[in-house]
C-alpha cells in the first residue's frame, strides 16, 4: 500500500512535468502551493499546469480508479476473476450511446461534448436496467444475468458497427471517440469523476467483509449470515453507475478493470479490506502513466489511451503470473 | 431441547415435497446423525434447519425462537453449519477464512477487534490447526481444509453445529478426526446434528441415530434400536445384514 501511494504521487508529478513543455518538480510543487493559496499568477506555465493537465491528471486517476474498482466488483459478483463490467453490458450500452450522440451531433450541428456523455450515460444505464430486468426471472445472478449481458451487449456492439458504416466523415472521430482518451479533459468532467470514483471506493471500502464472504460460495454465504441478493444489487448499481459515467467521459478504456484487481490479488492476496484500496490506488496509477505516454509518445498526435493501458498492464501483469506459476507446489 | 422442527413441509417444485410434515426434537449436548438413503430429505431437512431454504409449512425453532422471524445475520449467530467440502478459489489464506466465522456479528463499520481476533485464534487451536493460519487454504488437503472449515463454525461462538456429510470426501484417518471433533464438541454443549452418509464408521461417534424415510421421521433411538437390518432394507430398498458389535466398527452384509 505505502509503494502504491507513492506510485501515486510520482505518477502525479511526473504528469505534470513531462509534455510540449517540460516544468521542474520544484516549480510544479511551488505554482501548485500557490494555487491552493489562490495566487497564481496566471502566466501560461499556470495555464498550462492548471487548466490542461492538472484536470486530465485528476480525470485520469479517477477514471482509473472507477474503472479498477468496477471490474473488482464485477470479479465478485460473478466469482469470476475473469469477470469486468463489459459483462452486463454496460461498456457496450454506453459505446454505442456516445456513438449516436457523435452521429447526431454531426447532423444536427449540436456541440458533441454535451451530447455525447448525456447519450452514453442514459443508454449504458438503459441497457444494464434491461440486462437486470431479464436476467434476474432465470435463478438469481446465476447464468441468466451472465447470458443477458452478452446477448444485449452484442446487440449493441452490432448496432455500434452498423452506425460505424453509416457515419462517413464522421468516421474517424467516432473510432477515436471508441479507442477511448482523455483529451478533452476538462474541470467539470475531473470534479464529476473524483467523487464518483471515491464514492464507489468508500462504498466498496464498506461491503468488503460482505464481498469477502461472497466469494466463498452461495451457500457459505448464507450460512456465515450474509444476505447475497442484496450485495449483487448493490454491487450492480455501483458497477453499473461508474462504468456508464466513466465511459461516457473518456470513451472505453479496456484492460484495467480486468488486470488491475487481478494483479493486485497475487501480489497482496485475496482479502477485500486490503484489495478495495489497493485497486482504487493501482487503477489510477496505470491510468495516469498511460494518458502521460498516449500524450507524449508521438506527440503533438494523441495515441489513444485504450491501446497504452494493454501496453503498460500486459507486461507486468504477465510478469507477476509467470512469477506466481514459477513457484513451486502452488 | 435446542432445536424443534414442528410438522415441516418443504418441496423444490410444487407437488413434490421433499420434506413431509415432519417432526423432530434435537438435544442439546449429544451427536445426532441423520441417516436415510439418497433423496429422502437429509441435506434439505439441514438447510431448513438454518433457513437457508424457507419451508412451504411448518416452522424449525431454536430455543423456542422461529427462524423465520430472525434475519440471516441473526441466524448465523445462532447455527453454523460445515459443508461437505469448501474452495475459496481465490487466495484466501487460512485465518481470513476462520475470520468470516466473525461476519454476523460486524454491524455495517464494523472491523475485526480483538475479540474477533482471539476467537479466530482460540477456533483453530481448538481444531489443531493453528499452525496453517499463514497458509493458503485452497493449498491445504481435503482433511485440513475440514477442520479449518470447523474452525471458521467454532468462531461463529454458535451453540449449533449443523455437519452436512462433513467426512464423505476425506480418508479413514481424517473421517476419524472429524468425527471425534464432532464428538468432544457435544461434550462441551454444543448441539451437533451431522448428516450421515456412511453406516459403518459414522454410527460409531452418533448418540442418537434418526432414520429418514420419503421426507418423515421413519426411527430415532439408540444406534442399534434404528439402524438394524429390517429398518436399513425397508428405508434404502435393498435388503441388507448389519451387526453391532459392543465396540467399533458395525459389519454390513449384502442379503440376496
Amino acid at each position: 500500500m505505502p509503494a502504491l501511494l507513492a506510485g501515486l504521487v510520482l505518477a502525479g508529478l511526473a504528469g505534470l512535468m513531462v509534455g510540449s513543455v517540460a516544468v521542474a518538480p520544484g516549480e510544479i510543487l511551488k505554482r501548485l502551493w500557490a494555487a491552493l493559496l489562490g495566487q497564481s499568477s496566471h502566466d501560461p506555465t499556470d495555464q498550462i499546469l492548471l487548466a490542461a493537465r492538472l484536470p486530465r491528471l485528476v480525470l485520469a486517476a479517477s477514471v482509473g480508479s472507477a474503472l479498477a474498482l468496477a471490474g473488482l466488483a464485477a470479479q465478485t459478483l460473478f466469482r469470476n476473476p475473469l469477470a469486468t463490467p463489459s459483462i452486463i453490458g454496460v461498456s457496450s450500452g454506453s459505446a454505442l450511446g456516445a456513438v449516436l450522440g457523435l452521429l447526431l451531433a454531426g447532423r444536427a450541428g449540436f456541440s458533441s461534448s454535451a451530447l455525447v456523455p448525456v447519450f452514453s450515460l442514459a443508454s449504458g444505464l438503459a441497457v444494464t436496467a434491461m440486462v437486470f430486468a431479464l436476467g434476474r426471472r432465470g435463478n438469481f445472478f446465476g447464468h441468466a444475468l451472465l447470458l443477458a449481458g452478452i446477448a444485449i451487449g452484442s446487440l449493441c456492439s452490432s448496432l455500434t458497427t452498423a452506425a460505424l458504416y453509416l457515419a462517413g466523415e464522421r468516421l474517424q472521430a467516432i473510432v477515436f471517440w471508441l479507442m477511448g482518451g482523455l483529451w478533452q479533459a476538462n474541470w467539470r468532467d475531473a470534479w464529476l469523476m473524483l467523487p464518483l470514483a471515491a464514492g464507489s471506493g468508500a462504498a466498496l471500502y464498506v461491503l468488503a467483509p460482505s464481498m469477502n464472504v461472497a466469494l466463498v460460495g452461495e451457500r457459505s454465504a448464507h450460512d456465515l449470515g450474509l444476505n447475497l441478493p442484496r450485495l449483487q444489487r448493490q454491487l450492480l448499481v455501483i458497477i453499473a453507475v461508474t462504468t456508464a459515467v466513466a465511459v461516457s467521459l473518456t470513451g472505453v478504456i479496456g484492460f484495467i478493470g480486468l488486470v488491475v484487481p487481478h494483479l493486485l490479488r497475487l501480489v497482496i492476496g485475496a482479502d477485500h479490506r486490503r484489495l478495495v484500496p489497493a485497486t482504487a490506488l493501482g487503477g489510477a496509477v496505470l491510468l495516469m502513466l498511460a494518458d502521460m505516454m498516449a500524450r507524449t509518445l508521438a506527440s503533438p498526435a494523441e495515441i489513444p489511451v485504450g491501446i497504452l493501458t494493454a501496453v503498460v498492464g500486459a507486461p507486468v501483469f504477465l510478469w507477476l503470473l509467470n512469477k506466481r506459476l514459477g513457484r513451486p507446489a502452488a | 431441547m435446542s432445536l424443534r422442527v414442528e410438522n415441516l413441509s418443504f418441496g423444490y417444485y410444487a407437488g413434490h415435497p421433499v420434506l413431509n410434515g415432519l417432526n423432530l426434537e434435537i438435544r442439546t449436548g449429544q451427536v445426532t446423525g441423520l441417516f436415510g438413503p439418497n433423496g429422502c430429505g437429509k441435506s434439505t431437512l439441514l438447510r431448513c434447519l438454518n433457513g437457508a431454504l424457507h419451508p412451504q409449512s411448518g416452522a424449525v425453532l431454536h430455543e423456542g425462537q422461529r427462524l423465520d422471524k430472525l434475519t440471516l445475520r441473526e441466524i448465523a449467530a445462532r447455527i453454523a453449519v460445515v459443508p461437505q467440502e469448501t474452495s475459496a478459489g481465490v487466495p484466501f489464506l487460512v485465518r481470513e477464512m476462520v475470520m468470516m466465522g466473525r461476519f454476523a456479528r460486524w454491524d455495517l463499520w464494523g472491523q475485526e477487534s480483538p475479540e474477533d481476533h482471539a476467537a479466530v485464534h482460540a477456533s483453530l487451536e481448538r481444531v489443531g490447526a493453528a499452525d496453517l493460519a499463514d497458509r493458503h487454504f485452497d493449498e491445504l488437503s481435503g482433511g485440513e481444509r475440514q477442520r479449518v472449515i470447523i474452525a471458521r463454525a467454532l468462531a461463529q461462538e454458535t451453540r449449533v453445529l449443523l455437519l452436512d456429510e462433513p467426512a464423505s470426501h476425506l480418508d479413514i484417518a481424517h473421517q476419524l478426526e472429524v468425527f471425534h471433533l464432532a464428538r468432544e464438541l457435544a461434550g462441551e454443549g454444543y448441539t451437533v446434528l451431522m448428516v450421515c452418509h456412511d453406516l459403518v464408521v459414522a454410527p460409531m461417534f452418533v448418540d442418537e441415530a434418526v432414520l429418514l424415510k420419503a421426507g418423515k421421521v421413519f426411527a430415532r433411538g439408540t444406534v442399534p434400536q434404528v439402524l438394524h437390518a429390517q429398518n436399513l432394507s425397508a428405508c434404502f430398498g435393498c435388503s441388507l445384514g448389519i451387526t453391532w458389535p459392543s465396540l467399533g466398527a458395525a459389519t454390513i452384509m449384502l442379503g440376496k
